[in-house]
């Protein structure tokens, strides 16, 4: 059964010629890679496109696929790379987020935020501001929340896969949940 | 956020975790669905095509070099045959006769057996010039000429050139129709020859006509050894027989002869 393989299996099958193996590994993370994009770029359109030139670089690149690391990692990281080429495109330069340092600079004000007197809100009105909140969030701190829960990565995964050391990636998750917390009142 | 709660989000099943995939349904539109499944499916095409082909990529190197190996091998072994094969035509007498094409000083006076190229010449009428081609010219050729006894010294009496002609050239339709009638008009000559000698001295000539063709006055010697036999006189009939023998060697001769 195709469908309880793991992804490293069926991106071998696939590489070897079975078709349908490509179709339950895309079925499999097209959403979480696609609400990767569509929350880093805040465009249904511009998510689509990046999601489609992920893939295909994949598809492309499937006859040099060796397992030597979770295929998540590496699905992942042809993501990252792909997202770091749109923001330079678009603005010439990466997000301020992507400092080494942001994590720290801004530890004070999430800290003053946690201030907040107690406000309890329904279900739904907790989702609606937990998007919100993961929307605001800085690119870098967003990209480390996004990669670990849509793509379920661990701290060392996810500083390989944005090219970071483990600090720093667990500084940027650190901050990415306490902010969402303290926002979303969760 | 306290290390304790980071650590608790970091084990999972936090209400953080369960919350945000509650909320998180979104989707790439089924255009792009299509897109990269139809992209996936187009790139294993050519690979199975090619794993397919019998002229695959694996073939094509070896399948050439065994190609270009059989065609040299080949061509080799046809120019080593070729050489050999002429070899022999260029060495000794055969050689001499390459550096003497056929043609007038070749074959000097028997040119006049060549066939001329301006007319066609009906069969033994060609244009012969010296004396005996100047007879033979009067003389129609017999069709049922004495081919059945030809043979090369026939040939050779007539034209020595000829017959390094005949045995040189290649035996094509045309040189071998000419041959034929060459060597029926010689024969012819030889025929005509010998019947005008043996007309008038019967001895010391050697019997060139056919046995059976026996001349008068032969059949007279013969009646008359025959008449000498009955009548007992031997010796005289020996003597009229050597004669006899003379003319014709091989005549057979009944024993009303021979005694």
């Amino acid at each position: 059964m195709l469908s309880k393989q793991p992804d490293e299996d069926l991106m071998i099958e696939y590489r070897d010629g079975n078709e349908h193996a490509f179709t339950v590994l895309y079925s499999r993370h097209k959403g979480g890679l696609f609400r990767y994009f569509y929350y880093q770029c805040s465009n249904a359109s511009d998510a689509n496109e990046l999601l489609q030139d992920v893939w295909f670089n994949l598809i492309r690149a499937r006859e040099r696929y060796q397992v030597s690391a979770k295929f998540t990692t590496y699905l992942y990281r042809l993501a990252h790379n792909r997202l770091v080429d749109y923001y330079r495109r678009k603005s010439n330069s990466l997000p301020v987020s992507y400092s080494d340092n942001y994590e720290a600079d801004c530890e004070t004000l999430v800290a003053d935020n946690s201030a907040d007197p107690e406000i309890h809100m329904d279900i739904k009105k907790q989702i609606d501001k937990l998007l919100e909140q993961v929307d605001a969030l800085p690119e870098a701190q967003r990209e480390a929340f996004l990669l670990r829960e849509e793509a379920g990565l661990s701290l060392e995964e996810i500083a390989v896969t944005t090219g970071v050391n483990v600090e720093t990636a667990k500084s940027r998750l650190r901050y990415a949940v306490s902010k969402i917390r303290k926002q979303a009142q969760i | 956020m306290r290390d304790k709660e980071f650590d608790k989000y970091l084990e999972g099943n936090s209400e953080l975790s369960r919350l945000y995939h509650d909320a998180a349904q979104l989707r790439p539109s089924p255009e792009v669905d299509d897109a990269i499944l139809a992209e996936a499916r187009r790139a294993l095409k050519p690979r199975a095509q090619a794993i397919s082909s019998p002229f695959a990529s694996n073939w094509t190197v070896p399948l050439s070099l065994a190609a270009i190996l059989v065609l040299s091998v080949g061509v080799v072994l046809f120019v080593t045959d070729e050489s050999g094969v002429n070899k022999p035509t260029e060495s000794g007498a055969d050689l001499s006769i390459m550096e003497k094409p056929v043609g007038k000083k070749s074959i000097g006076a028997d040119k006049q057996y060549q066939p001329r190229k301006r007319k066609a010449a009906p069969a033994g009428k060609f244009d012969l010039k010296d004396g005996r081609a100047q007879q033979l010219k009067q003389q129609p050729v017999s069709a049922s000429g004495t081919l059945k006894s030809r043979s090369i010294a026939d040939t050779e009496s007539v034209s020595p050139a000829l017959n390094k002609a005949a045995e040189t050239k290649p035996a094509s339709k045309k040189s071998v129709g000419g041959s034929d009638a060459q060597y029926r008009r010689a024969r012819q000559t030889k025929e005509e020859r010998s019947n005008t000698t043996s007309q008038g001295v019967a001895s010391d000539i050697a019997p060139a006509v056919p046995e059976k063709k026996l001349k008068k006055q032969d059949e007279a010697l013969l009646e008359k050894i025959r008449k000498l036999r009955k009548a007992a006189r031997h010796k005289e009939a020996d003597k009229y027989l050597e004669v006899f023998r003379k003319r014709y060697p091989e005549y057979p001769l009944d024993k009303t002869i021979t005694r």
